[in-house]
């Protein structure tokens, strides 16, 4: 089915139908999110959330219109809402940066870095990939990382930073 | 930008990063992102998290949208049965002759009976968890007040107040006990089941969670996640404690991001004012609260780590390089050559849950029983394969991601205890995960 027979189903109630239009969304969606939260699972809580707030909405949904920045707008509008309801339990420095994400503009194409990044990420050795997986995915901490590499916590800061500076590049060139 | 300028920028995100951003930090990001390169701004700040989704499986979003709206549907249609049991106020208009009473009558016996079957038919896939303590507990659930007992299911977006010490039980086997007094909401706080905890104590037993997701439980001040172990969290008067008896937990700080391992036999509090830091558990501080439950004994073997937290013990790095960097094991060959890995205990039976994942060759092999059978466990790019093993008397079983694979003869001989191997021909890499034990009880009659 493509795009259109989906929308058409979901709308119907067809829960496989609308599975399938998650496939289609969930990556530009975590990659939109990732541009105002940057905790893993904070991310996939509002993507998810998104999903079923469409859901609930789909009877809304003007199908002659596109279903992509339909799902995007509730998408922005429900990581706004974490960011907000979060403020209060934040740290007043890091809620002061968190206040001007919500007010700063988007990128063109935000929605789809994380397409472009995964295919930067391919282009890199094993190595560096894992050392960026342990560190951004897994969350280990630089000192541990450190240790197991038998590196200084200096040394190992600098190649994640080169790495990701390498990556910055990699998807801005893609995104122009 | 100035390269100086440039720095200062870098070095603000990576403390936004750790949650130690600084006033000065504060500022420089604040009037970056209010400035005219706001978007190239935005976009470095979101580097960490982008790569964080980069490593994260597809599929775990599709599925866990799929699970949240099966448990809606199951939830809306309990309140629905709930609702249609009720008595109509607009029935006396119609209920003055004898058939129309019979046909009230007969409407309301179908219509709940209905009701019941559509709840039954749904409930068994899709509830969240499921009472398994005796005690009557109180749920809000769609604007109403329901008091469950023992066996009641529970779903997404209940709200829980016990009045008594409460066990609930997941589909999984996770299981979880709350103090008295605790209030609970059961709404995901990922994509893996988990629930929030609001107010008051919970210990926790949870059982191996799928490839890509966690057991995580969210409280006002952190947030905890689970890949399969036993502890105890306790959350109120704006503080968190959890302690760890078994396993790894990740332990998240709202406040500022920063995250904590907190392993076996050591605890962790988020609380303004307090070290976040990772601490023993000492004996002053073992004693859990008056209403902290304790995990009643089970009946299933508790699973035990496969790997020690660190290095090898019990294991002979036979080819390769091998890694251990807190239970999450890697090997490769420098040289490109093969990979082994050989236990040295004499499993007989055995129940075994791991994640691997494979890359540079299209397969890796498990070997059980001292290369008696193996299996060729087929890689799946960067995604993780979840291998469940299942030896018991004669009968051996194992799957990938659910699927049976074929066994293939090593020594085929008849069933014999020996060590596990994991393999992995020249050129490919190896990554095990999560790697979790447990011997059934020898007197446990084989399902298959």
């Amino acid at each position: 089915m493509d795009e259109h027979e989906l929308i058409r189903a979901a709308v119907a109630g067809d829960e496989e139908a609308f599975a399938g239009l998650v496939r289609l969304h969930q990556a530009r969606l975590r990659g939109l999110v990732a541009l105002s939260l940057s905790e893993r699972d904070d991310v996939l809580e509002v993507v998810q959330e998104s999903f079923v707030d469409a859901w609930r909405a789909l009877d809304r949904f003007d199908e002659t219109r596109e279903f992509g920045p339909w799902l995007r707008t509730i998408c922005r509008n429900r990581t706004l809402k974490f960011l907000r309801d979060r403020l209060p339990r934040r740290r007043r420095e890091l809620a002061l940066v968190d206040e001007a994400l919500i007010a700063a503009p988007l990128s063109e194409l935000a929605d789809d870095r994380l397409v472009a990044l995964r295919r930067c990420l391919e282009r890199l050795d094993a190595e560096h990939r894992r050392l960026l997986e342990q560190r951004f995915a897994d969350g280990i901490p630089v000192q541990e990382l450190a240790l197991a590499l038998g590196k200084s916590p200096n040394a190992v800061s600098m190649i994640l930073l080169r790495l990701k500076d390498a990556l910055q590049r990699c998807v801005a060139g893609a995104a122009s | 930008m100035s390269r100086f300028a440039n720095e200062h920028l870098n070095l603000a995100i990576g403390t936004y990063h750790e949650g130690t951003l600084d006033a000065a930090g504060s500022q420089v990001l604040v009037e970056a992102l209010r400035g005219a390169d706001a978007k190239a701004v935005r976009d470095r700040l979101a580097l960490d998290g982008l790569l964080a989704q980069a490593f994260t499986a597809d599929d775990a979003v599709v599925r866990s949208v799929r699970e949240r709206l099966a448990a809606e549907r199951s939830a809306s249609a309990v309140v629905k049965a709930v609702r249609r049991s009720l008595p109509s106020r607009r029935s006396p208009q119609v209920s003055n002759t004898w058939w129309s009473r019979a046909a009230v009558a007969a409407l309301l016996a179908l219509v709940v009976g209905g009701g019941w079957w559509f709840t039954a038919r749904h409930q068994a896939q899709v509830y969240e968890c499921r009472v398994a303590s005796s005690g009557p507990l109180v749920v809000a659930r769609d604007g109403r007040a329901l008091t469950l007992t023992k066996g009641d299911d529970l779903f997404a977006d209940d709200g829980l107040t016990m009045t008594a010490t409460t066990t609930l039980v997941w589909a999984d086997g996770s299981q979880v006990v709350f103090g008295s007094g605790s209030q609970v909401e059961l709404k995901r706080p990922a994509l893996g089941p988990g629930f929030r905890l609001v107010n008051g104590a919970a210990s926790a037993e949870i059982a191996p969670q799928r490839p890509g997701l966690s057991f995580v439980i969210a409280t006002p001040e952190a947030r905890v996640e689970v890949l399969g172990t036993r502890f105890h969290v306790q959350a109120g008067e704006q503080r968190t404690r959890l302690e760890v008896q078994h396993g790894n937990v990740r332990m998240t700080r709202i406040a500022d991001g920063k995250a904590v391992i907190v392993g076996a036999e050591q605890r962790a509090i988020v609380a303004e004012g307090e070290d976040f830091t990772v601490r023993p558990i000492v004996a002053a501080t073992t004693t859990p609260p008056v209403t902290a439950p304790v995990v009643p004994p089970r009946e299933e073997p508790a699973w035990k780590p496969l790997f020690a937290d660190s290095g090898f013990d019990g294991w002979i790095m036979q080819h390769g390089r091998w890694s251990n960097l807190h239970g999450r094991i890697r090997g490769e060959d420098p040289h490109h050559d093969k990979v082994r890995l050989l236990g040295q205990h004499p499993f007989a039976d055995l129940e075994l849950s791991c994640r691997l994942r494979i890359t540079g060759v299209d397969f890796a092999e498990v070997q059980v029983g001292d290369y008696n059978w193996f299996v060729e466990v087929p890689a799946k790019g960067i995604d993780w394969v979840q291998v469940v093993i299942q030896q018991r008397g004669a009968a051996l079983h194992i799957t990938a991601d659910g699927v049976k694979l074929q066994l293939h003869a090593g020594d085929g001989q008849p069933h014999r205890a020996g060590p596990l191997a994991f393999y992995v021909m020249p050129g490919g890499t190896l990554e095990i995960f999560d790697a979790r034990f447990r011997i059934p009880p020898s007197n446990t009659p084989t399902t298959r």
